[in-house]
């Protein structure tokens, strides 16, 4: 049994786990949630011996427009999560609707549409592809589109200008610094216009500068009216978010929101 | 539109990954060359030797010798020319002979008829002592127009049993060319009576050459076995089926052979396509994350396989054609002209045509799509969770 | 069996469909089975990777059996040397063991039935839970097995060919007085048959043409369930058999003379010799036939609550693809016989 299980079994965790799922319910059910999560699971290789239990009964809701940061420690299960709210896996138990439609019983193909035209993701190693150059990765989600290449390219051109990579779009991967990678990787996410965007640990591999120019970034993305997604472990990202999540080894510990109740 | 931008991301990976590419396309081509090589050889001399058909007499007469083709008394050339709507009737000694080591056929024809080959003669038409000598074997053995030639026969003698070989110099008087190379590089045409003494075959000949008026071929035939049940006749329609059947057949052998070839090439694809799996497992996987839907990253895929099949099948027929026109077929044309080594060289008939770059591509295709399939799937479901982590 | 290398090469692809077809038999109904049952996430994602496993498997056969139909006729066409009295791919085909009309059959149903599974699939694949994912299996499942019998066909087929017999060719058989297009013709519209049976395909064409149009007129008002877009889909897929047969009368009878400029040849293999273009006209046309079946396919097959919004515009997209082969077919028919009419 690993350590999650004990913990999911100990009677005073389970006091604190049924409070906190009451709370979190009443909070999602008074607002008009644009994601919401009900009691999540997500374990790996169920009823074999190599089981592992990344997440258990995660709920929370995250209302439009707003700036959500998913903090905890590393193996606390945050890119498990936001990968479930990316809709890049399904959860094993547990429902997770986008706009009332729950996506846990889509079909691959309308996970792929929606990760297409409603979720820009941002992974925490950029994932470029190597020998595309920024444009061209930046484009990569504009081809089963069916958008021609000169379109593809001044719109991902523009992107790459506003942020402030119009001289480099032309250039590999290999041959930028991390903080222009996370913004070539930032513009591939936005090239379909999401209305969510989702960032992976965007703190992990940037130096301090590159942190505050993606803060900036966030913002007026937010101020877009986006709704945006970030799991991090560091305080710096979760400073600016309206609501945070704790995440502690695969539950939800704790709850601030700063526009609402905290809990 | 989709499809198109798919199918240029597709091609657009076969550059990127272009030293996968590259052993795909040299491993298909190392399979499809001596293929296509081999059809066009087959093909050219297959048509050279129609269009010796075609140019030749209309009924071939020999006689029945133990089921096989057997002399014919030479005086029955004048009683076949009586026959009604025959309009010439040539007999003819042909035998195979080496000179200085390498294989000719010998042809003799009575002196009229060299008359109608007049235009392909650079000279005068042999007379005794005289021998007129293929371009391609006059060059090879460095003879011209008035040059001297020893010729010798093995002769078995049928009374004695004793073989030895009959020799004779003889005068070159002519140089015979045409546009079938394997006939300039191994005809010697003589006079038909120094023919017969050579093989010493006095009263007979090796079949007589029946030239027919237009639409008189079959009374003619029939005509013919009512004179000898023992005649065998061969029309040049029949000779032209079974021309054609042969090399049909002799392809057929060398494809079935092939096909083991085949059988092993899909295996083969099936190893290079999981070269650098583990970075194209990366990248599809990011693709999907962005919103690729499976089908769409196997159609990609599928369009890969389908430009390196026609990438392999057209570098395939430019080798084959640098193969068989650079390197003159060696090593495989001696599978479709039997005894090449041993006559004088010459350019090897081929015949390229669409239908071969069909059937390289078709090949290239099956061979491709079916290798690949596991290594496409087991791409293409890559979870695009794993491109996040 | 007659070796050559077409022979060769038609079998190795005939054997590598064969276990491809039957890979993908096994599999669909291996998954079609595992489905019937509720399904963990896990499960249900493994069942999707492995459909696509189905899909790229099937269309590398659809792919090889599409480039391998004129391979075919390519293989057909090299057997005429070595049959007596052939002279073109008809009178090889007589002299098969096996009946030449099952290939004239299989083989186009093979392109029916998988291209009405192409277009399931691309529908089913729009809806946000694939409700029609355990139809669209068996669908494959079947359509495995007549790529399997095709297989099995062409093998046969080839391997048993009678090279001694003597047949008689499309001139004793297309041109006899009492060849069957002629008496189906005679039966129908009487002796002077030739003189309407041009009209009469004009005729049919452009009613089915005008029936189609109206047809998706129909699908923009009609809700799904409406008894009249069944029916309407069951008359054009009835109406378009008996276009075809319409069709097929007049090619032989009319069309294929005229085009080869020989007032007494009727034979089809030997217009398609003759004028290469027209097996594009005659393809047009197949394909237009084809379309008019995929509609009625996918309203049996594609009905569900989900699919409900798309259903009509899917069938109206079909009928338009219907229209625009059909009207190609006969454009160039038209122009066909203008040209070679004013040529004669």
């Amino acid at each position: 049994m690993n350590n999650s299980e004990d913990r999911a079994q100990s009677p005073e965790h389970r006091t604190q786990s049924t409070e906190h799922r009451i709370k979190t319910e009443e909070h999602i059910t008074q607002s008009h949630a644009l994601i919401r999560c009900d009691g999540i699971w997500k374990i790996y290789n169920e009823g074999k011996p190599n089981e592992v239990r990344a997440l258990s009964e995660v709920s929370l809701s995250v209302e439009r427009g707003k700036f959500v940061a998913i903090h905890g420690p590393s193996g606390s299960g945050k890119t498990t999560f936001i990968s479930i709210i990316g809709s890049l896996e399904r959860p094993s138990r547990g429902t997770i609707t986008i706009d009332g439609k729950n996506i846990a019983g889509f079909s691959d193909a309308a996970l792929s549409s929606l990760r297409r035209r409603r979720i820009g993701f941002v992974f925490q190693d950029y994932n470029l592809i190597p020998g595309l150059c920024a444009w061209e990765n930046v484009s990569v989600p504009l081809i089963p589109e069916g958008i021609a290449k000169k379109q593809r390219k001044e719109r991902a051109a523009g992107l790459l200008k506003t942020f402030g990579l119009d001289g480099r779009a032309e250039h590999p991967p290999e041959e930028m610094s991390g903080g222009e990678r996370q913004r070539v990787a930032i513009a591939r996410a936005l090239v379909n216009g999401p209305d969510i965007l989702i960032l992976d640990e965007p703190t992990s591999n940037i130096d301090k500068e590159s942190v505050s120019g993606l803060t900036d970034i966030l913002n007026s993305l937010k101020a877009e009216g986006r709704t945006i997604i970030v799991s991090t472990h560091q305080e710096t990202l979760s400073g600016n978010a309206d609501v945070v999540y704790e995440l502690t080894k695969g539950r939800i510990t704790g709850h601030k929101d700063y526009n609402g109740p905290n809990l | 539109m989709i499809h198109l931008n798919i199918f240029y991301a597709a091609a657009g990976n076969i550059a990127r990954h272009n030293l996968k590419s590259m052993i795909v396309v040299l491993c298909l081509s190392a399979i499809l060359v001596p293929f296509i090589s081999a059809l066009s050889i087959s093909e050219g001399t297959k048509k050279q030797s129609m269009i010796s058909v075609e140019q030749g007499a209309d009924i071939y007469l020999t006689m029945d010798m133990y089921g096989r083709n057997g002399m014919i008394p030479a005086a029955l050339s004048g009683e076949i020319e009586k026959i009604d709507g025959v309009t010439e009737a040539v007999p003819r000694v042909i035998g195979r002979i080496y000179v200085e080591g390498r294989l000719a056929v010998l042809l003799g024809l009575p002196e009229k008829r060299f008359a109608s080959a007049a235009g392909f003669i650079d000279g005068p038409p042999p007379v005794r002592d005289g021998i007129v000598i293929g371009k391609g074997l006059a060059e090879s053995l460095g003879l011209r127009t008035g040059s001297d030639l020893s010729i010798g026969v093995r002769i078995f003698a049928i009374l004695e049993h004793v073989p030895y070989i009959q020799k004779k110099v003889y005068t070159v008087s002519g140089i015979f060319d045409a546009e079938s190379s394997i006939w300039t590089s191994s005809l010697i045409l003589m006079d038909i009576e120094e023919a017969i003494a050579m093989f010493e075959m006095e009263g007979f000949v090796s079949d007589i050459a029946v030239y027919v008026q237009p639409g008189h071929t079959q009374q003619v035939v029939e005509s013919i076995q009512k004179m000898n049940s023992f005649f065998r006749v061969q029309t040049k329609g029949t000779a032209m089926t079974y021309m054609e059947r042969g090399f049909n057949t002799k392809n057929g052998v060398f494809a079935s052979l092939y096909t083991l070839a085949f059988a092993v090439a899909i295996p083969l694809v099936l190893m290079l396509s999981g070269f650098g799996l583990s970075e194209r497992r990366k990248e599809v996987g990011i693709l999907k994350a962005t919103g690729w839907h499976t089908h769409e990253v196997l159609e990609m895929v599928f369009y890969e396989n389908l430009v390196l099949s026609l990438i392999a099948a057209s570098f395939s027929y430019v080798l084959s054609f640098i193969w068989v026109r650079l390197l003159n077929g060696a090593f495989i044309s001696r599978i479709f002209i039997p005894g090449i080594e041993s006559m004088s060289s010459f350019p090897v008939p081929a015949e390229f045509s669409g239908m071969q770059l069909f059937l390289s591509f078709f090949v290239s295709l099956v061979l491709t799509m079916s290798g690949s399939i596991y290594p496409a799937w087991r791409t293409a479901v890559i979870p695009p969770a794993e491109a996040v982590r | 069996m007659i070796l050559n290398t077409y022979t060769i090469l038609f079998l190795f692809t005939a054997a590598v469909t064969g276990v491809l077809a039957l890979l993908l038999a096994f599999f669909s109904f291996r998954i079609f089975y595992a489905s019937s049952r509720g399904l963990a996430p896990e499960e249900r994602t493994d069942l999707e990777n492995r459909s696509y496993l189905l899909l790229y498997i099937a269309t590398v056969i659809l792919w090889v059996k599409l480039l391998s139909w004129p391979l075919f006729y390519f293989t057909l066409h090299s057997y005429v040397p070595y049959i007596h009295g052939a002279m073109c791919i008809f009178g090889v085909t007589q002299a098969r063991l096996y009946s030449g009309s099952t290939a004239q059959i299989i083989k186009p149903a093979v392109f029916f039935l998988a291209g009405a599974w192409l277009l399931l699939s691309g529908f089913d694949r729009r809806a946000e839970t694939s409700p029609l994912f355990r139809r669209i299996i068996l669908f494959l499942g079947v359509l495995s097995l007549v790529v399997l019998a095709d297989s099995v066909h062409d093998f046969m087929c080839l391997t048993s060919f009678d090279v001694t017999s003597d047949v008689s060719c499309c001139t004793t058989f297309f041109d006899l007085p009492d060849r069957a297009t002629a008496s189906l013709s005679v039966s129908l519209i009487g002796h002077n048959y030739e003189k309407y049976l041009l009209p009469l395909y004009y005729l049919s064409n452009i009613m089915m043409i005008a029936f189609l149009t109206g047809a998706r007129l129909k699908f923009v008002s009609a809700k799904n369930q409406d008894c009249s877009v069944m029916l309407l889909l069951i008359s054009g897929a009835m109406l378009s058999l008996v276009n075809a047969a319409v069709t097929v009368i007049a090619l032989f009878e009319v069309i294929a003379p005229v085009v080869m400029e020989l007032p007494y040849h009727r034979c089809i293999y030997c217009m398609w010799q003759y004028a290469p273009g027209t097996v594009l006209m005659t393809g047009s046309f197949v394909l237009g036939t084809f379309s008019a079946g995929w509609a009625l396919l996918i309203y049996l097959l594609g009905r569900h609550e989900e699919t409900s919004g798309r259903l009509s515009v899917w069938l109206m997209n079909l009928y338009l693809s219907a229209i625009a082969c059909l009207g190609a077919s006969l454009v160039m028919a038209i122009i066909y016989m203008i040209i070679k009419r004013g040529h004669s």
